[in-house]
């Protein structure tokens, strides 16, 4: 508790000065948000952080950063408050705590455990079928048994999706969101514009001073757009697969020119141009302006997602061989990896940056007209000289 | 160095001027080695500080209104009074109508239409994240286009025979060497961070004020110019200053210190006294007499006092206020007399003959019978907790300067001008603004005059 106490002091510091000079108010909605408080709460730092998209303009703006004594960082300071967030908020305790240590070696070891468990089992069970080249509708289940896969699939995504909500419901309470959340279709579509298009990932304009602190670039944006609706494709392949298996009584695998192959494929593919660009620029980055806990945390969630889009796509290309069997085992492992590990993992900034992007669409409507209008004695020239 | 083939333009000072300067020249055709004595981390002069210019213009997208030149001129005669040079006034303000479209093609972006705290938004321009963020962006443009820029690296003199400037030597470290430039624009700012050189002036009062902007701006280029013969512009003791926190840094402290209570509170100074009127006009036409008022005190400190009735009333500052249940217990956080204090708050509140408060304009609610009064805004100061910013003088900026021409080149302090030393911002604004300011005229000045010695020093 102590360090979330020493991160929020440190909030108060450093915010009390940009409040104070305000230079950066048209960056993004961080800093018009934190004009509206005096004093900055535990949740205030995890509403702020998450709706910061780490751009990096401010910091570049800064003429308070180092050197400077007054030492502003606001990049590093909302990295650390995300990933306080995100421990904050994952339940259950000791699995988020478990997650936080070592994070890398915990996915590695999942993919392992899930790999050998599955393999025992196979081994005990049908141990041909692993190695046969099996061909045709209903070929990956004899490799796997089809309940099993379902039963295991729906287990996993109901437990990412339960600690999820569950930790999304306890966030929007604490950065001040109403019970009755944001209301209106204007207000909902606003919210969603701006968490799908990452609005504050543009810099005001100016665009995201990462992975080059000098060099500006829509870089960030655009991998990110790739990964994420990479990922989305992927997931429509799965809810098409489903339905083609499940309505229309086809199983998979599924020809080269269908729903599932081709969401997946395309799908797969930005996932790994994205994941493969968002390691690149990782390594390029200046060190000092994130939380030292967010390289692992990026890693272990970048590198499991390339992996499971790389087995998938393996598995696709490979699919008629005698490849087919291990690969399938090894593309479960993974798959069962990044959803273990999800709601501990990164992948929880969608949800959090969601819930606060709503609150603070929420909170600059109900704003408006704002307080009341400062007087002329109030008035303040910014310009220094 | 480096051995780069001959120079055209050499520009001292790495601010918007300088950097303005250097673009213009640059893309003029000449070779430019731009120099700056702060390291990379700290380059920018005073500009790094700033937000905003005040140009004339007429409605855009990013400036709801008109601002024409007679206006702008008017408001300049207001604040600097008729001695300014006229001329050069109006130049200024014709330039200033293209500067944003030339700040634009260099990669300036501007905030949207203001919004808020601020009401700069007919008058002035406000760039996208501030001064810093311009003087990277200008860095970059300039170095893109080919500016050499050498970071450390000062000027020591320039050896002057007659009306040229032959040679300049150079120091960076323990290193001197010397560069022939066709042409010098200087650019570097006034001498406020000098504080040997205020000391001339203001005797040991001058260690107590805090200096806002640069720590590197000595004027030692302007120094060495008057010492060359150049014509002096400007009030050589004038700077203008405004109240800051005491607790502030002593250099670089920018916007963040500046205190913006002083209408809503009652000024004491060491003795516990009040020593001036704190409701004498709207504050933003009396903010930058305050540092001045404070200088004059007691070992240049004041103290604004006042309660929870107000506390909400002005802009948050870098430090929270001290704060007591008692007038007497504020008196001993602030290091004041407390029996003195604790009278002269009684004898204010006294005073007061009631009226209906109004803080969006002169509402007369005022002292009687003492003095100094309090003309305007003068409520009670009786609602526990008590509060208390310790007050300094901030400078911004000195007035002296050298006298420039239309082209910018330097004025000899007799006839005529040197053919080939230049100056822009700080460093000649003298010529324009003999006192007061006008928000964001500094880096009207700057743009506008360095975009001129840019060309004319490339044209030498």
């Amino acid at each position: 508790m102590s360090e979330l106490q020493d991160l929020v002091d440190e909030a108060q510091r450093q915010f009390t000065i940009c409040n104070a000079c305000r230079y950066c108010e048209d960056y993004c909605a961080v800093f018009p948000a934190m004009e509206e408080r005096r004093l900055f709460t535990e949740g205030d730092l995890g509403y702020l952080a998450t709706v910061c998209h780490d751009c990096r303009a401010c910091y570049q703006a800064c003429m308070y950063a180092e050197p400077h004594e007054f030492a502003i960082n606001i990049p590093q300071l909302m990295s650390e408050g995300r990933v306080l967030t995100y421990e904050r908020y994952a339940e259950p305790r000791w699995l988020a705590r478990l997650f936080e240590r070592a994070r890398g070696t915990l996915v590695a070891a999942v993919v392992g455990a899930a790999l050998a468990v599955a393999l025992v089992f196979l081994l005990a069970t049908s141990a041909d079928s692993l190695l046969m080249g099996n061909e045709g509708p209903g070929s990956f289940y004899t490799v796997f048994p089809q309940a099993a896969m379902l039963a295991f699939g729906l287990l996993l995504a109901g437990w990412a999706i339960l600690v999820c909500v569950v930790g999304a419901l306890r966030f929007w309470r604490d950065i001040g969101g109403p019970t009755g959340g944001i209301r209106g279709p204007r207000l909902w579509r606003r919210a969603i514009g701006e968490a799908a298009t990452l609005r504050w990932m543009r810099g005001g304009g100016g665009e995201c001073h990462f992975p080059d602190a000098e060099e500006p670039s829509p870089l960030r944006r655009y991998t990110h757009a790739a990964v994420a609706a990479g990922f989305l494709l992927t997931f429509g392949a799965t809810v098409a697969a489903a339905i083609e298996e499940n309505i229309f009584g086809i199983l998979p695998p599924y020809p080269l020119l269908s729903v599932p192959v081709i969401l997946g494929t395309v799908g797969g593919v930005m996932v790994v141009l994205g994941c493969i660009g968002f390691l690149r620029m990782r390594r390029e980055a200046p060190a000092g302006l994130a939380a030292p806990q967010t390289a692992s945390l990026g890693l272990a969630f970048t590198w499991s997602l390339l992996v499971v889009a790389a087995t998938g796509l393996a598995l696709l290309a490979l699919r008629e061989t005698d490849l087919m069997g291990p690969l399938l085992l090894v593309h479960l492992a993974a798959v069962f990896a990044f959803f273990l590990t999800a709601p501990y993992g990164h992948l929880v900034h969608a949800v959090y940056r969601s819930v606060a992007i709503a609150r603070n669409v929420q909170e600059r409507a109900s704003s408006e007209p704002g307080p009341e209008p400062r007087s002329e004695v109030q008035e303040r020239d910014t310009a220094l000289v | 160095m480096k051995a780069s083939g001959p120079l055209d333009v050499l520009v001292v000072g790495a601010g918007n001027a300088a950097l303005s300067a250097a673009i213009a020249a640059r893309r003029r055709g000449a070779a430019v080695l731009l120099i700056e004595r702060a390291s990379r981390d700290w380059r920018g002069g005073n500009s790094k500080y700033t937000r905003n210019l005040r140009c004339a213009h007429d409605p855009d997208g990013v400036m709801p209104g008109a601002y024409g030149e007679e206006e702008f001129f008017d408001d300049l005669m207001q604040v600097t009074g008729p001695e300014t040079d006229r001329d050069l006034a109006r130049l200024c303000i014709a330039g200033s109508r293209e500067a944003p479209a030339w700040m634009e093609e260099n990669g300036i972006r501007w905030q949207p239409a203001m919004r808020g705290t601020l009401h700069l938004g007919r008058t002035n321009r406000f760039f996208l994240g501030g001064g810093k963020a311009l003087v990277n962006t200008l860095s970059a443009t300039a170095e893109r286009i080919g500016v050499e820029i050498l970071y450390e690296t000062g000027l020591v003199d320039l050896a002057i025979a007659g009306d040229r400037c032959e040679a300049v030597t150079l120091a960076s470290g323990d290193r001197e060497w010397a560069v022939e430039p066709r042409a010098v624009v200087l650019a570097c700012g006034g001498f406020e961070a000098n504080i040997g050189w205020l000391e001339e002036h203001w005797g040991a009062a001058a260690r107590n004020y805090a200096i806002r902007g640069s720590r590197e701006n000595d004027g030692l280029p302007l120094r060495r110019m008057l010492e060359h013969g150049a014509m002096a512009r400007g009030n050589p003791k004038g700077f203008h200053a405004i109240a800051v926190d005491a607790r502030g840094p002593k250099f670089e402290g920018g916007i963040v210190t500046r205190v913006d209570s002083v209408p809503f509170s009652v000024m004491v100074n060491e003795e516990a006294e009040r020593f001036y009127d704190e409701g004498e006009d709207l504050w933003p036409k009396r903010y930058a007499t305050w540092g001045r008022l404070i200088a004059e005190q007691p070992s240049q400190r004041a103290w604004s006092i006042f309660d929870r009735q107000v506390v909400d009333r002005f802009m948050s500052t870098v430090f929270e206020p001290f704060e007591a249940a008692s007038i007497e217990e504020l008196a001993v956080r602030c290091s004041l007399d407390p029996a003195q204090l604790g009278a002269t708050v009684a004898a204010y509140n006294a005073s007061l003959d009631g009226g209906t408060y109004d803080p969006s304009r002169l509402d007369g609610v005022a002292t009687a019978g003492i003095a100094p009064p309090k003309s305007n805004w003068a409520l009670p100061i009786e609602q526990p907790p008590f509060y208390a910013y310790p007050l300094c003088p901030g400078i911004t900026f000195t007035y002296l300067g050298l006298g420039v021409d239309a082209d910018a080149r330097v004025r000899l302090a007799g006839e005529g001008t040197f053919q080939n030393v230049f100056a822009a911002g700080e460093i000649m604004a003298g010529n324009i603004l003999r006192r007061g300011y006008l928000a964001g005229f500094g880096m009207t000045i700057g743009t506008v005059f360095g975009r001129i010695a840019g060309e004319r020093s490339a044209d030498v």
